[in-house]
């Protein structure tokens, strides 16, 4: 029973998705701002679905070739996979606040990642992820999320902030990011010193994860109503 | 010995939390701000609301004060200058007028006649005494009877007579809705036959007009009450509010209706 537990915890990262997807096919139009959100959730689960069947192929008996040896280079891109389509979500909202900063942002990023994979880290280092693109990803969604509800005090729109779709998006994305930026800060130097740790603390970030995966479903469905 | 490994496992939880709660505050911040707001915006919704009454209730209450103004005018001087002149024109022998002034001492006779008769009409129908003696249901079927007199349309009311008078300038605006309407199918829809109907429930008025002319969607009466030669169908919708009513414009196989909802609590204080 404790085994199937720890299964089922060790699978989070596809089945939370289910969730929301649900939620997306029992759509029939999705507005444009949410169409990054609806395709986030198809490229994560094929994603994560690849990560975990990689890390579990010996229980699973899975025959892999050995270029599938680490599923690391695939949480990097996952990461750059998220901040991309995230970024595209945050801009198709059209909000003036701030707008220069967030256009000029992604090209930021993608200096930063050039740069990064180029003369520091190895984007296919078998031993962990990039805890510096993880978590430089993290810090600018985070950015991302605040300046939006920023712009959701400052801004004198009545409505009720629960049945806006992009507030439920925003909501569950700085959860979940504001919960995995420290572990992903120092997720590097906790494999090197306390894998145990390590290990552990990533299970609070499937736990920010299924909140994350929550919140999107809640985003479909108010359009959906 | 301290493991420099548990400062940094005691940083992560700290870290996680605090970002956390950070990221929660932000949150709660948001909602309560935006709930604030809401509330601030019906507050302000109300009021207007209220506002918008009140200029309503005092648009009605002069338009029908200066009715009754010109209905007494009309009934009360230029009825008796006019019946005054009749008393006159009566006075004059006709013995001693000719075959042509007897003529024409007849047909200002008619005309005096005739316009006595229009004044009185007028001043009904600005003023109904028949409203204020015998109530609501009493003074529709004698205006239908009267506006239907010598036209080719028929005419039926079935009124409930449970009705009764809670407030009366309710029944004044009730009654003018009623007027208004009939006018307007009378001038415009082409209508050959009407129906006015009437059911009283739990003090609840619910009045039916039906008609089997040409006449308004609930579309076409919410476009035409904000144009300038709205058929008085803006002075319909200010006493429908000014009533708390609702009223609703269908088209049914065979003709048209229109349903005026009187609620029971419906307010002219």
């Amino acid at each position: 029973m404790r085994d199937f537990f720890k299964q089922l915890f060790d699978w989070t990262e596809v089945w939370a998705l289910l969730i929301p997807l649900v939620f997306i096919l029992r759509r029939k139009v999705i507005p444009a701002f949410l169409k990054p959100v609806k395709i986030y959730v198809f490229a994560a689960l094929i994603l994560n679905l690849f990560a975990i069947l990689i890390w579990k192929r010996y229980r699973l008996g899975l025959n892999l070739p050995d270029w599938l040896g680490s599923n690391n280079f695939i949480y990097n891109t996952h990461s750059l996979v998220r901040f991309a389509l995230f970024t595209w979500f945050f801009l198709a909202l059209g909000q003036h606040f701030m707008h220069r900063v967030k256009k000029i942002l992604p090209f930021l990023f993608m200096a930063f990642v050039i740069i990064n994979f180029i003369f520091y880290e190895d984007f296919f280092r078998y031993a962990m992820p990039s805890s510096r693109l993880l978590a430089t990803e993290a810090a600018l969604l985070l950015f991302y999320c605040l300046q939006y509800f920023i712009y959701m005090l400052l801004e004198d729109r009545n409505i009720s902030v629960s049945r806006q779709p992009d507030f439920w998006v925003a909501t569950g994305l700085s959860i979940y990011e504001a919960v995995s930026f420290t572990i992903f800060l120092f997720f590097n130097y906790l494999i090197a010193h306390n894998i145990k740790f390590a290990i552990s603390i990533w299970d609070v970030s499937n736990v920010a994860f299924i909140i994350f995966c929550i919140c999107l479903s809640r985003a479909f469905h108010e359009k959906s109503k | 010995m301290k493991n420099p490994s548990d400062d940094l496992t005691f940083l992560v939880i700290v870290g996680i939390a605090v970002m956390f709660l950070l990221v929660v505050s932000v949150l709660l911040a948001v909602i309560f701000n935006q709930r604030k707001k809401n509330q601030h915006r019906l507050a302000m919704e109300k009021l207007r609301e209220q506002q918008q009454n009140q200029l309503i209730e005092a648009a009605v209450r002069s338009e029908e004060n200066e009715r009754h103004r010109i209905a007494e005018t009309l009934h009360d001087e230029v009825g008796a200058i006019l019946s005054s002149a009749k008393l006159h024109l009566l006075g004059i022998k006709e013995d001693n007028l000719d075959e042509k002034d007897k003529k024409l001492h007849e047909k200002g006779r008619e005309l005096l006649n005739d316009v006595i008769h229009k004044v009185r009409g007028i001043s009904h129908n600005l003023h109904s005494n028949i409203l204020k003696e015998f109530g609501l249901n009493e003074a529709i079927r004698h205006f239908i009877r009267k506006i239907t007199q010598g036209t080719i349309v028929t005419a039926t009311t079935a009124l409930d007579d449970n009705y009764e008078t809670k407030i009366p300038e309710n029944d004044i605006s009730i009654y003018r809705i009623v007027q208004e309407l009939v006018n307007n199918i009378l001038k415009y829809a082409s209508a050959t036959e009407f129906i006015v109907s009437s059911t009283y429930n739990n003090n609840e008025l619910d009045l039916a007009i039906f008609h089997n002319g040409h006449g308004l969607t609930q579309e076409e009466f919410e476009e035409m009450r904000f144009q300038k030669d709205g058929l008085g169908l803006k002075n319909i919708q200010n006493r429908v509010i000014l009533l708390r009513g609702k009223i609703l414009f269908t088209r049914g196989d065979e003709g048209y209706r229109i349903n005026i909802h009187v609620p029971a609590k419906s307010p002219v204080s």
